[in-house]
């Protein structure tokens, strides 16, 4: 009781005052205490020892604000908080578009704070992050009614400004679908409605927040105004908006012109452009006007309308779309409505995100959600499907009636994810109709560089694990590509490549070295002129069950300017370098059972680079083929492995789409040089690889390493992989199978270590 | 025999609640000689309930709830205190525009507490005599008479609403008109000042037939 007194004493003003703070919720001065006491203490207050009171007030609600006031240096540590911006750039940046309780306030108050929230830091953080060369990335922001989704777009659009990006601001677009005295047919499309009103005063709003950019930007083409006058090309834009602005009946058009030059020349990179949409959800719904006829107008037939929804394709880059989605203010919307897809329907399917739309060379098959090729039975199931089963049949005929002469099928097949199922199925299929023809397949895991959730790892290696067996029983021959160092758990770092600086984290650098490798590989059944075909390649390299081949690559290959093949080999006695490309880590390969070498790339010696009667250097430089030279090489280098050769002078092309991550080292020809040429390195378009499908102990590892981290799992606890439609038993016999095939390619000397394992399966 | 239909089913036994929280913060000796009597009544006697629209809470004002009685219409008490609050709220903002714009020095002059300006309003609203009709050989005199303090209130409260009803624009809420007027009579201007004080020079003029009252 008797503390309590206390409260309401004039002398304990400081407590009083927190108290105040609290309960009057940052308002400015003091908090309404309705008693007696309360209104001694209201009115002392107000006189001079209230000043105490204020200014302990002002101190404590110090926490809530932050005197920060450029929201570029917004951070974590102001969320929450309240900066205010200085009442002239609130009349310069928001004529238009701050929400009219918030403008009550600043009228109030004298002063605009703006609440740092977290939705706002985020967006502002990918806009700091974003490249302006890529198309437009369109933001949503939707929420619950009153939630602060117009203050965060606010907020966002006052970073822009004071960024110096051009702010095109539509305060509310449901202002646009409703309420229109004055709708008028427009003269520029016979069928649209133009709203007069509406465009001026955008328009004058519009030059208010960008009138310095106005006079930069100039128009490209001429702009006719009905039949006599007329904006030339190469005006400035502020001269479109005065012709909006004196004539009213323009303004539509004007908008439009504007809207449409903006698009344009954003992407040049003079400015910037920053399109921020209010209650976007307007453009896609219903409007409540009426034509003459009383006939209802879709939006569509508006131009306003018609025009933004032109800015909201993502088909323009340098700069961002910001748009929210409100409730209040639509139309024919139930009030409870506030998700996006409840809001904008359909279009939120293009606006949000682009459907998953899955269409390989040869398939097209239904599009299906995300997520839903995570396992090996999906995959396998997927191709159980009827239709799609049809479908494949029917493409792959129509293919095969057009060959001439089928070898084979070359394979390329996902291994981590439900694809893998996909390939196998597929597989399958071509070994039971064309058993006669070969198949070569190749299993693609992108490089993981990073552990993710165990599920998704272990979801990964089963994925790996069973597309390997599955594929190399039915296939020919199976190599698996990549660039990873280990199939396993564990992520090791990537496999790296002299001369050669490309980014692990992107799969369009990595399969570009894959591709360059694949291109090589593949070459001895490929060419019009070679004698060997796919299966004789497949039973070359795969004899007793060897299914499996490893792929070596050398990307590129380091030749010295001039050197001819000879003079290449002799430098590199020990080996080439050429890397594991069948992730099996930075070993060297120092034996092998046998062999497909392709080199690439090489010029030909000039006979007259060595004179009659001078004596041979070495063995190596006997008059022969380039291919025999090669032969001789690799028996030095692998004795007793049966090893086949292709030289080849075309070396492999990188011309662009190909990334450019050559080291500044090679020239155009992707010879190597002693040192770079200069600052301005030409583009390399084309280098010398060379490339090797090998059968050979180094796989035994690889295979064995897979069948211990898959034997050490425990499959209870990954039974959301098994319910997608793979069997226990299958899983089993799969392991087995692993097994055998590791061991084809057991020699005597990892005898001792095998027999040290028990099965215990 | 006549029964009076309105009366209070309480019988004279009864006391009235004591909602004011200042007087039980006290401690026993700082009560005053009637207090200390009253408290010791209350041992013995009954209490009345409290009526619903009364609380012991800080927001709780009987001259508001007065007001806000008599604003009411239908019994549509809902609105009323609506609008009550909405009228508070105006008064506070329009308050706090004139203070942050104010210079320093005069910052301390302006009122912000708008239930301060309520009851400073309406104290300088209610007239100090009033008229009353009496009839005295078959003409009406307008006689001077006091008021009570009750009759003082009610006049200054039915002056305001009347005020704030009819004398403004069709399209102006209650609460900004109000807002306005009790603005404008705690500076001691605007309308219903203006009623007060020819009232009061009504009352001044017709000074002979004050004799007219006998009470």
């Amino acid at each position: 009781m008797f503390p309590a007194a206390s409260r309401y004493h004039v002398g304990s003003a400081a407590i009083s005052g927190i108290r105040l703070a609290l309960l009057s919720s940052a308002m400015g001065s003091c908090c309404e205490i309705p008693s007696a006491l309360g209104r001694a203490l209201g009115s002392a207050a107000a006189a001079g020892s209230g000043r105490d009171a204020q200014s302990s007030a002002e101190g404590s609600r110090a926490v809530f604000r932050t005197a920060e006031s450029d929201p570029a240096n917004h951070g974590e540590l102001h969320e929450g908080r309240h900066y205010n911006i200085a009442l002239q750039e609130v009349r310069a940046v928001f004529p238009h578009g701050l929400p009219s309780p918030f403008q009550q306030q600043i009228k109030t108050f004298n002063e605009a704070s703006v609440m740092v929230r977290k939705p706002a830091l985020e967006l502002l953080t990918y806009l700091k992050s974003s490249s302006f060369a890529n198309p437009v990335i369109r933001y949503v922001i939707y929420g619950e009614k009153g939630t602060g989704k117009t203050m965060t777009l606010c907020h966002v659009v006052h970073y822009c400004a004071r960024q110096g990006w051009l702010v095109l601001h539509v305060p509310d677009a449901h202002l646009w679908v409703k309420n229109c005295r004055q709708l008028m047919q427009s003269s520029y499309k016979k069928d649209r409605l133009d709203q007069p009103l509406q465009a001026s005063s955008w328009l004058k709003n519009f030059k208010i927040t960008n009138e310095h950019f106005l006079k930069e930007i100039k128009t490209q083409r001429k702009y006719m105004w009905g039949k006599r006058e007329c904006t030339e090309e190469g005006r400035p834009l502020g001269e479109v908006v005065e012709q909006g602005l004196a004539r009213v009946r323009d303004a539509s058009d004007a908008v439009g012109v504007v809207l449409r030059e903006l698009k344009q020349q954003s992407g040049l990179g003079a400015f910037r452009l920053l399109v921020a949409v209010d209650g976007v959800n307007a453009l896609w719904g219903r409007t409540t006007l009426r034509k003459e006829d009383k006939s209802p107008v879709s939006p569509e037939e508006l131009t306003l309308v018609h025009n933004l929804r032109k800015m909201m394709v993502n088909d323009w880059n340098g700069g961002a779309v910001v748009t929210t989605l409100s409730q209040t203010g639509s139309l024919f919307k139930p009030s409870s409505a506030y998700l996006p897809h409840e809001l904008l329907g359909k279009v939120s399917a293009i606006l949000i995100s682009p459907p998953p739309r899955w269409g390989a060379e040869m398939h097209e098959i239904n599009p299906l959600d995300e997520g839903r090729l995570s396992a090996f039975g999906h995959g396998d199931g997927l191709m159980r499907d009827p239709a799609c089963l049809e479908e494949l049949d029917d493409r792959l005929h129509f293919f095969v009636e057009e060959c001439d002469y089928l070898q084979g099928f070359q394979v390329l097949c996902d291994l981590h994810d439900g694809f893998s199922g996909v390939g196998a199925k597929v597989t399958e299929l071509l070994h039971d109709e064309y058993s006669r023809k070969g198949i070569l397949t190749f299993g693609l895991t992108p490089v993981i560089h990073k552990t993710e959730q165990l599920e998704k790892d272990v979801y990964r290696l089963l994925n790996t694990a069973l597309g390997i067996v599955h594929l190399s029983t039915h296939s020919s021959l199976f190599c698996p590509l990549s660039l990873n160092s280990s199939l396993g758990l564990k992520p090791k770092p990537p496999v790296t490549f002299p001369y050669l600086n490309y980014d692990a984290a992107l799969d369009y650098h990595s399969s570009a070295v894959l591709a360059a490798a694949l291109d090589t590989v593949t070459v001895p059944y490929r060419l019009s002129g070679s004698p060997c075909s796919m299966l004789h390649l497949a039973e070359a390299l795969g004899f007793s069950g060897r299914k499996v081949a490893a792929a070596l690559a050398a990307v590129p290959l380091p030749v010295v300017h001039g050197h001819s093949l000879r003079d290449t080999l002799r430098t590199q006695q020990q080996g080439l370098p050429w890397k594991l490309l069948s992730s099996g880590g930075e070993q060297q390969v120092s034996r092998c059972f046998a062999q497909s070498v392709v080199l690439r790339g090489i010029c030909k010696e000039k006979p007259s680079s060595s004179f009659p009667g001078k004596r041979p250097h070495s063995a190596l430089q006997a008059y022969e083929s380039e291919e025999e030279i090669l032969q001789r090489y690799l028996q030095t280098l692998f004795p007793g492995a049966f090893s086949t050769s292709h030289v080849l002078e075309q070396p492999c092309p990188t011309l662009p789409p190909y990334p450019q991550f050559f080291s500044p080292l090679l020239t155009k020809q992707g010879l190597l040089l002693d040192k770079p040429l200069g600052s301005s390195s030409p583009a390399v378009r084309s280098v010398p690889v060379a490339a090797a499908l090998q059968s050979g102990p180094v796989l035994h590892a690889l295979l064995r390493g897979l069948h211990r981290e898959l034997r050490a799992l425990d499959t209870r606890r990954w039974a959301g992989f098994f319910a997608a439609g793979l069997e226990e038993e299958d899983f089993r016999e799969a392991l087995h199978a692993l097994r055998a095939l590791a061991d084809c390619y057991k020699t005597h000397l990892e005898a001792d270590e095998s027999e040290d394992e028990t099965d215990s399966d | 025999r006549l029964t009076q239909v309105r009366w209070s089913r309480y019988n004279a036994q009864y006391l009235e609640p004591e909602v004011n929280r200042e007087l039980l913060q006290k401690s026993w000796d700082e009560l005053s000689e009637e207090e200390k009597a009253e408290q010791e009544l209350k041992a013995v006697r009954p209490i009345k309930a409290a009526p619903s629209n009364v609380t012991s809470s800080v927001f709780s004002d009987p001259m508001i709830s007065k007001f806000t009685n008599m604003m009411m219409r239908d019994g549509n008490k809902v609105l009323a205190r609506s609008l009550m609050a909405q009228t508070l709220e105006a008064i506070k903002r329009k308050q706090l525009e004139k203070y942050h714009q104010a210079p320093e020095h005069e910052k301390d002059k302006i009122e912000c507490n708008p239930y301060v300006i309520f009851h400073e309003a309406l104290k300088n609203c209610q007239p100090v005599i009033g008229l009353c009709s009496i009839t005295r050989g078959g003409k009406t005199y307008q006689v001077p008479v006091p008021l009570t303090d009750n009759r003082k209130r009610f006049l200054a409260m039915k002056w305001l609403i009347t005020e704030c009803r009819e004398n403004k624009h069709r399209r102006t809420l209650m609460p900004e008109k109000l807002s306005q007027e009790l603005l404008q009579a705690f500076h001691n201007e605007g309308a219903i000042i203006k009623k007060k004080h020819v009232l009061h020079k009504m009352a001044e003029s017709n000074r002979a037939y004050a004799h007219f009252r006998w009470w």
